[in-house]
Order: structure tokens, then C-alpha cells, then sequence
């Protein structure tokens, strides 16, 4: 397949270069050579400029902001139909997995730089709090060209930009949950034409207190033991510097301290505090037809894990500290040639340590990576191509192609996409290193993806829309890193290969009368992930993977009203080789009202019933996930 | 016409999630009956926090077996860490070690009785007279205790407060005796004795370091298998010293110990003893079969292979050795040749026997 997706990139990409430029060599006779890109595509970052023909979801402050205080574990919970896996609610552990893979196979970018643990190579979305960002958006199948490591499953990008306008916006959030949580979150967003200065800050603290039925100990258990609070300030300056250039500078600091709970039939004393700061810098200069981005980060995290054998014992039987600074650094250069086909030429540098306590010594890994992309759009065609080539300090990866391509079949009403990518995922620190068990003989996971799919309104009028999104996907993931048992210990082994394919699909309906508003989505997602092991030849289904999720929404707005309904259904699957989680469905609903104040500011009152029907479910298995629990949140927006 | 498109959409979006259904079945095994319980029951302790432990059930005369007893008779799982599992008449005291229970089961149905909470690392359980079990709690940092359950009304009834990290417990010639390994501390070398008429310790015999099992020969002497203590280097790798076997006279009060060399198993019950009290098998690097009255342990291995742990088949004489790498449960004649073998649940470190 490596050389199958080499060749339609090689076989394509001239051809559609020919075929696209043919029809221009005769108009550039005519038309005049000198023209200016916008600033806003000159300047789109790599991530932006070749992301058109990879399904996306993008979901803004609008969205975002009702659930400000939380985390994007719970946002993306509620509004999408993707495989989000909690070890609880609230402070949790939660990771995503997209597509059939792994929770390491998704890319979490903080403005273009990725934010998975170095150690673990998932990201804990409960420690991203929804509200804190302008944009989030979610890449299925992401290209590991443009991208780099991890992306097999997609990646999530985390948006903070702001752009320098006249603006004073803001907002401030309080909540409470029935599960003895508070919280609470303000925004300011405040600019004029030479400088953009956004802010929100954010605190929880919660008894996460429910009941569950403990099917070991047969009865119901009060948790009592799964206290958690989190607190964090994440903020962004833009300035301009010329009107052609602009300064960036990003800050992300956050603490989370979470009292691990029992799982179901055992009591633990787990306590784990998680701390992270975050710095960004970018600076962008443009011309006419170039633009040019350099930006570095750097990222530190720390984490304390410690248990202790009884709640009075004053000793802890296992203590541990994990450290670990992630800094990178990326240059790229986009040249038009013509305002419809452009080229961009970047290099990353990365630099990552970590201190754990169970490597012995403190590992380091150094890293560079050179890409350059070919995009081409112009009227109802688009496609794009790019390669990337990635050194690490122990390993490389091939040269990753992939190649993307839209068509508007039917102008702004129905598109067709295909794309296709070759993906690595280079080994975590704890497959390396982790005593016992790590491996530093491992191999990077090498694989692609391939997708089609179809964009298209079906039906519209003046007040209503009915519109459709689906997609078809093809991924494989090979020498896929894997923990399995080699005597006493487990051990990191480059183990089997992954299968996965899949259907996406989504139904939108809006209407719009005056000031009634009616919309619902339904969003189901099939797939079917296999893995079989390099030794033979027995295929397993993927734990954690479940055949069919499928999220539903409906939202009535009148005047300042408005009432949700969300419905949720994921299929059994497997926690082990043998035995299956039972399915389950939720249903939350909302009601709520937006009450203008001012002409510019609005108080906003919601009520939320989560899980109405009282559902006994578990996302991981021994993980108990609350019953019927509600919540209330006020907001206040100027 | 757009409407049609619509229908014809979701009839395909429908037919293509069809495909996707499965009807995927795990395997459920044999039937079990109120008659067939008999055989041998593997205690399983399962992986850590996967609250996947269980009890294997397996038929000598029939070679059926249920990989999991429990949960096919219950629906539901045992917990976490299956350490230890005793019969008493018609009930099963299984020891559930990190889920801090005792589950009661009826032995004719495997269905469960009673949850007995209260514990907070149960290891072994025994029974100790007519009227009562015993269960060993205690990691050695807190609540190490002896428990006694009354056997009519099921409920923990007393406790006799030992030293850290209480393991083993078997009864020989009405006493009941207790490993003290020193729970999480490895700091225990002791064996006890214990009165159940008066539920005191009547003896203590100083062993090698850190003994987790114990069997009594035909002369009823015990023997403690020493694991010793575990130190470890700056990549948690860890090597033992002063291990060995301790043979226990207890009319004379007198410890032999016999030093081992070496210190490869990983296991808890490492020790045990043929039909007639003559042979003890133990495991280390291998499986090795010494008689009682030796002065020195072999050399030579009667099968080369790690397992976790092992048991000897009161009613052929086999060894039953653990492979927990396999999750395999391998029979050995006294010569070491194999006999059978069958797949058990994960982590198997010992067989209870019930004909």
C-alpha cells in the first residue's frame, strides 16, 4: 500500500499540475502576472492550508463557550459521535481514539504543535478545558506529512489565534452539578488594530460524589473517594508589528490535582496531581505572494502519582514523578506561484527529555523534520500533495507522502473528497525506556489511510436546509507497538498489525423562521478495527473499539429559549480478547434561556439532565460512569 | 426526487450498518451440572485492576474444563486478584484479594452466597475447625490480622492480631499454621502456631526470610518455601538473598534450613507435597521433587520449566505445575513426564482439589 499511495502521488501530482496550469498558460498572456493573496491565506498555517480535503469538524467559541469550565472531554462527549474513553467523569483520565486505532494514534496541536504526553503518547483531554480556545477542531485521518507522528486515527487541533481588531468581548461562567462540583470560567478578549490580547481562566473543584452498583461486591457503592479540582489561565497576545508582520505570544499554565477513585470491587488510595505550562511564540511576515511563519514552544509537564497501601498508612507505596519538556520549533516558507497553486517548504526541530523515575535516568530524544507541500484551488477543483521526512535520535521515518483532492460536483452544494496518507508513529519514551519491560530495540509503527467521501445539500429553501457529510476509510497500522506479558514482566513489542475501515456519516437539518430556530444532527459512525498479531495469523477485533457509536442532537430555539436533546449509543466491545462491555445509550437534555440585558450583553441560564434514564454504563470497564445527574449554569456574555 | 435520494441514502446507510453488526459470541464451554463439580479448581488470580481473576474448573476423567467457573455460573466477575480458594463441605471460600473480599459460593452450583467485606488484603483461607475458617490478611502496613469466620452465620467472627504480612495457612494435626512474610516490607521470617480452641498463637518458628508457602510432609513436619529478601537496583531489578527451604520439626522445635542458590519463581505457592508425605515438589528454576528425609536439595531438575506455582493431585498423584506465561495448567506424572495439560484463566497460581 506504501507504494501504491508513492505512485498516485507521483503518477498524479504532475498530471494534475499539467492539467491545471495548461488552461492558465494561455490566460497569462492576458492577464495581468503581478496579483495579492489575502492575508488570511497567505498566512493560514500549514495545518489550515492543506487540512480542505481531509474531513474536518470545527467547532467555535460559539460552541465552545457553553461549556466553558469544562473539558473538551465532556464537550466532545456531548456534540460528536467520536470514541472518547473515561475513566470516570469529571477529573478523570479521558483519552479519543479515532477511527479504529489508538489513543496514541491521535495528534492533540496547540497552534500547530503537539501536546500528547511524551512518556504515554496520548493526550488526557480532560486536562483541556473546552472554553479555553477560539477553535477546535477534530481531522479524521489526518496526513502524516503535514502532521508528522501519531495521526493514524486523526488529529485535533487547538486554536488560540486572535486577530488585532477593535473588539471588547467577554464572558463569565458559574455551574454547579449535582455530583458536588463547581465551577466557574471567565474570557476577555480585548483589541484594536495594532494589538489582540485574549484571556480565559477557569476553576472546578468537585466531591465527584455518586452511586453505582458494584457488580463485583454485589451492591451499591457511594463514591466517596474521587475528589478532584482543576485550575488553569490560558492566554494569547497578538501584535503588529508592520502591517505585513505579527508577534504572537501564547501562555498556557494549568494544575490538576485528582483523588483517583476505587474502580469497581476494590478500594485504592491513588492520588495523582498533573501541572503544565505551556509557552508559545510565533511571528508571521507576508508579501504579496509568499508568506513565512517561524514559530517554537515549548511545553513542560509534571506529574505526581502516588498510592499508599491504607487510608492510614503514612508511607506511600509507590511514589511516583514523572517530568518531561517537550520544545519545538518550525519554519515555513508558501510561495504562490499563482494566486490558485502554491508551495510550501518547512522544517521542525524538536527537542524532548523526560525524567521518570522507572527509566533509571533521564532520556532525551532529539528530532528534525522537512516537509513541502504542492496545493492547487481554483474554482470547483482542489487537490494537494505533500511529503515530509522525519530524523529522530534513534530512528527516521520513509520519506510519508500523501496526496488529497476535492471536486465540487455540483458548485457550494455537493463536494467530493479522496485523500490518501502515508503515517509513523515513532515509540514513547515508556515503550523505550519503562524498567521493565521497555524496548529500545523497538521500530516506529508504519501504516496509511485512505478515505472518500462526499459533502452535499440535499435539499434547501429560503428557510430550511437538509445537508449530508460521508465518508469511506481505509487505514493500517503495522508493527504496532504493543505491551505483552514475556515471563514475570510485560515487555513493548512492534506486535501486530491493525485493520480498520469504516463508514462516517452524518444527517444535518436546519430551519429558520424569524426567531424560531429548529436543528438536528445525527452522526453515526461504523468500523471495524482487526488486529492480528505478527507471530500468526488469529485476528482479534481491536479492544475498546466498538462497531457503532451513533450521537443524535435536536435543538429548538424561540426567542430566548431553548431546548436540547442529545441521544447516545455505542455498541459492546471488547475490554479483553474475550469478553465484551455491554452497549448502552444516554439520553441528556437541556433548557435553557439567553436573556439580552444590553443591546450587547446577555445573561444565559441553562439546566442540563444528564443520562435521564438512569443508564448503568461504563466507557472503561471497572471505570463506573455516574447515573441521572443534572447541572446549572449561568453566563454572563458582553 | 430529492426526497427519493433521502430514502435511498438512509436505506443504504442502514443496510451498510447491517454489515457491520456481528454476531460475535464468546466461547461459553460445557454445561455445568449440580453433579459434576468434581476435579480440580485453579485459582486464577488474573491481571491487576482488570478485576479478571476467576476459578478454572477441570474434569480429569471427562478433559472438559470451564475456563471460567465463576462468571459462567454468576454472570458476573469474581474481582481482582483471585489469590486463594478453600472447600468446606458444600461451600467455597474464595479469597478475592485486591477487591478485599471472601466470596462464599454453593459448591454443587458455583453460584455465590455471601460477599464477605471487612478485609483488606484476605490471602489465604483455611479451614480451621469444625466451626470456623480462617483468612490471612495483611500487607504488612496495616490490619495484619488472622480472621475467623463462623461458619453458620458466614460473618467475620474474631481476629488475632499477627506480624506483618501473614500468607499461608494449613492445618496439621488440628493446629493451624501461618507464613509471615512481611507483606510489602519482606521483613517476615517466621512461621506460627495457633490454637483453635483458644485462637492464640501457641508457637512461633524462625525461618529463612520472607516464607509464602508451607506444606507438612508425612512426619508432620513443615516445610516453608523462603523467597528471601528482594533488593533492588537502580533499574528495579531485583535479586534475592538468603532464600531457602526451612524444614520445621515441630516436636523439637528445631529449623533446618536448606539455602537455595538461586531465586527464579515468581509465584506464591511454591511448595507442595506428594500423596504419601514422602516427596516434597517445589519450583525455582524448574520443578524439583526432593524426599523428606534428604540432607541436601537436588541438583537436577525433574522438569525444566518456569511456572507459578503448583499443587499435587491427591487422587493420581500428579503434579499439577502453573504456567501463568500460557495460562496453562500441566499435569506431571512423578517421573516429570507429562500427563495433560489445559488452558486455564489468566495468572493460574494454584489447584484446589474436590473428588
Amino acid at each position: 500500500m506504501n507504494r501504491f499511495v508513492l505512485l498516485v502521488v507521483l503518477i498524479f501530482s504532475p498530471l494534475l499540475l499539467v492539467i491545471s496550469t495548461c488552461e492558465k498558460v494561455v490566460a497569462q498572456s492576458i492577464t495581468d502576472t503581478v496579483f495579492q493573496m489575502s492575508e488570511v491565506v497567505v498566512t493560514a498555517s500549514r495545518n489550515q492550508h492543506f487540512g480542505n480535503n481531509f474531513k474536518t469538524e470545527v467547532f467555535t467559541r460559539d460552541e465552545l463557550g457553553a461549556y466553558a469550565g469544562e473539558s473538551l472531554s465532556r464537550f466532545l462527549t456531548s456534540n460528536t459521535a467520536l470514541n472518547v474513553k473515561a475513566y470516570g467523569v469529571g477529573g478523570a483520565l479521558a483519552n479519543i481514539t479515532l477511527r479504529g486505532t489508538a489513543t496514541s494514534h491521535v495528534q492533540v496541536n496547540w497552534n500547530g504543535f503537539p501536546i500528547n504526553s511524551a512518556t504515554l503518547g496520548s493526550c488526557d483531554i480532560s486536562m483541556i478545558p473546552a472554553g479555553g480556545f477560539n477553535q477546535i477542531s477534530v481531522v479524521y485521518g489526518a496526513s502524516g506529512a503535514v502532521y508528522g507522528s501519531g495521526t493514524f486515527g486523526g488529529a485535533i487541533n487547538l486554536d488560540s489565534y486572535v486577530k488585532p481588531e477593535k473588539t471588547f468581548s467577554g464572558s463569565v461562567q458559574l455551574g454547579y452539578q449535582s455530583l458536588k462540583a463547581t465551577d466557574g470560567s471567565a474570557t476577555l478578549h480585548i483589541g484594536n488594530n495594532k494589538v489582540a490580547w485574549q484571556i480565559s481562566a477557569w476553576g472546578a473543584k468537585s466531591d465527584n460524589e455518586f452511586t453505582y452498583y458494584d457488580y463485583i461486591n454485589l451492591n451499591y457503592h457511594t463514591q466517596t473517594d474521587g475528589a478532584w479540582n482543576d485550575a488553569g489561565v490560558i492566554q494569547n497576545i497578538v501584535m503588529k508589528l508592520t502591517p505585513a508582520s505579527t508577534l504572537e505570544v501564547g501562555l498556557w499554565y494549568q494544575v490538576k490535582k485528582y483523588n483517583i477513585p476505587s474502580h469497581v470491587g476494590s478500594t485504592s488510595y491513588e492520588t495523582q496531581k498533573d501541572s503544565t505550562l505551556k509557552l508559545f511564540v510565533a511571528y508571521k511576515t507576508h508579501g504579496n505572494r509568499w508568506g513565512l511563519q517561524i514559530k517554537s514552544a515549548i511545553f513542560d509537564d509534571y506529574q505526581h502519582y502516588w498510592q499508599k497501601a491504607s487510608a492510614q498508612s503514612s508511607v506511600n507505596s509507590i511514589d511516583s514523578h514523572i517530568s518531561a519538556t517537550q520544545w519545538y520549533s518550525d519554519a515555513n516558507f508558501r510561495y504562490y506561484i499563482q494566486p490558485y497553486l502554491s508551495i510550501d517548504a518547512g522544517v521542525t526541530g524538536s527537542y524532548i527529555s523526560a525524567d521518570v523515575s522507572a527509566y533509571g535516568d533521564i532520556k532525551k530524544e532529539k528530532g528534525l523534520a522537512t516537509f513541502i507541500g504542492l496545493k492547487y484551488d481554483k474554482r470547483r477543483w482542489s487537490w494537494q500533495t505533500a511529503l515530509r521526512k522525519e530524523w529522530n535520535s534513534d530512528f527516521y521515518s520513509n520519506i510519508l507522502a500523501s496526496f488529497g483532492a476535492s471536486w465540487q460536483l455540483i458548485p457550494d452544494n455537493w463536494i467530493l473528497r479522496a485523500n490518501a496518507s502515508q503515517k509513523f508513529r515513532k515509540p514513547t519514551f515508556n515503550d523505550l525506556y519503562w524498567v521493565p519491560g521497555g524496548n529500545p530495540n523497538l521500530k516506529p509503527e508504519t501504516g496509511y489511510s485512505a478515505e472518500i467521501g462526499s459533502q452535499s445539500t440535499i435539499w434547501k429553501n429560503t428557510h430550511a436546509k437538509l445537508s449530508t457529510d460521508l465518508s469511506l476509510y481505509w487505514s493500517q497500522v503495522r508493527d504496532m507497538i504493543v505491551w505483552r506479558p514475556a515471563g514475570a514482566y510485560w515487555e513493548a513489542m512492534n506486535y501486530q498489525r491493525v485493520h480498520s475501515t469504516g463508514m462516517e456519516a452524518k444527517l444535518l437539518f436546519d430551519i429558520q423562521r424569524l426567531h424560531r430556530k429548529y436543528h438536528s444532527s445525527l452522526m453515526v459512525t461504523l468500523n471495524r478495527s482487526i488486529a492480528q498479531s505478527n507471530a500468526d495469523t488469529q485476528e482479534k477485533v481491536m479492544i475498546y473499539s466498538p462497531k457503532i457509536i451513533t450521537a443524535w442532537e435536536t435543538k429548538i430555539s424561540a426567542g430566548i429559549m431553548d431546548f436540547t436533546v442529545w441521544h447516545h449509543f455505542t455498541a459492546d466491545r471488547f475490554y479483553e480478547d474475550n469478553a465484551l462491555l455491554k452497549p448502552y445509550q444516554t439520553i441528556d437534555v437541556q433548557v435553557g434561556a439567553k436573556i439580552p440585558v444590553t443591546k450587547e450583553t446577555k445573561l444565559g441560564i441553562h439546566a442540563t439532565v444528564y443520562n435521564l434514564t438512569n443508564t448503568r454504563y461504563e466507557l472503561i470497564r471497572l471505570y463506573p460512569m455516574p447515573g441521572r445527574y443534572w447541572s446549572i449554569k449561568m453566563s454572563y456574555t458582553f | 426526487m430529492k426526497i427519493n435520494i433521502l430514502k435511498k441514502w438512509l436505506l443504504a446507510l442502514g443496510g451498510t450498518a447491517l454489515l457491520f453488526t456481528s454476531c460475535e459470541k464468546t466461547n461459553e464451554g460445557p454445561n455445568i451440572t449440580a453433579n459434576n463439580l468434581k476435579g480440580m479448581f485453579v485459582v486464577c488470580e488474573g491481571s491487576f485492576n482488570q478485576a479478571n481473576g476467576d476459578v478454572t474448573f477441570y474434569n480429569p476423567d471427562s478433559a472438559q474444563s470451564i475456563k471460567n467457573l465463576y462468571y459462567k455460573a454468576n454472570g458476573a466477575a469474581l474481582g481482582d486478584i483471585v489469590q486463594a480458594f478453600e472447600i468446606v463441605d458444600t461451600l467455597g471460600f474464595i479469597a478475592v484479594n485486591n477487591s478485599q473480599k471472601v466470596t462464599v459460593v454453593n459448591m454443587k452450583t458455583f453460584k455465590v452466597i455471601k460477599n464477605i467485606s471487612g478485609f483488606s488484603y484476605p490471602r489465604s483461607v483455611v479451614r480451621a475447625d469444625k466451626n470456623s475458617v480462617y483468612v490471612s490478611n495483611g500487607n504488612g502496613y496495616s490490619k495484619n490480622y488472622i480472621y475467623k469466620i463462623d461458619l453458620t452465620s458466614l460473618k467475620k467472627v474474631d481476629s488475632l492480631a499477627v506480624a506483618t504480612g501473614p500468607e499461608k495457612l494449613i492445618v496439621v494435626n488440628t493446629k493451624v499454621y501461618a507464613a509471615i512474610a512481611g507483606g510489602w516490607k519482606n521483613d517476615g521470617k517466621a512461621v506460627v502456631e495457633i490454637d483453635p480452641s483458644t485462637f492464640k498463637i501457641t508457637n512461633t518458628f524462625t525461618v529463612a526470610p520472607v516464607p509464602i508457602d508451607i506444606v507438612a510432609d508425612k512426619d508432620n513436619n513443615i516445610w516453608a518455601y523462603c523467597k528471601g529478601v528482594a533488593s533492588y537496583d537502580a533499574n528495579y531489578n531485583a535479586t534475592y538473598s538468603n532464600m531457602g527451604i526451612s524444614k520445621i520439626n515441630v516436636s523439637t522445635k528445631v529449623v533446618n534450613t536448606f539455602p537455595l542458590t538461586t531465586m527464579s519463581a515468581s509465584g506464591t505457592n511454591n511448595i507442595a507435597v506428594s500423596n504419601d508425605g514422602n516427596t516434597i515438589y517445589y519450583v525455582n528454576d524448574g520443578l524439583f521433587a526432593m524426599p523428606v528425609n534428604a540432607t541436601a536439595l537436588p541438583t537436577t531438575k525433574l522438569v525444566n520449566q518456569l511456572f507459578y506455582g503448583l499443587d499435587v493431585d491427591p487422587q493420581s498423584g500428579n503434579i499439577i505445575c502453573l504456567d501463568a506465561v500460557n495460562s496453562k495448567a500441566i499435569g506431571y506424572n512423578v517421573n516429570g513426564t507429562e500427563q495433560f495439560s489445559f488452558q486455564t484463566a489468566t495468572y493460574p497460581n494454584s489447584v484446589v482439589f474436590s473428588y
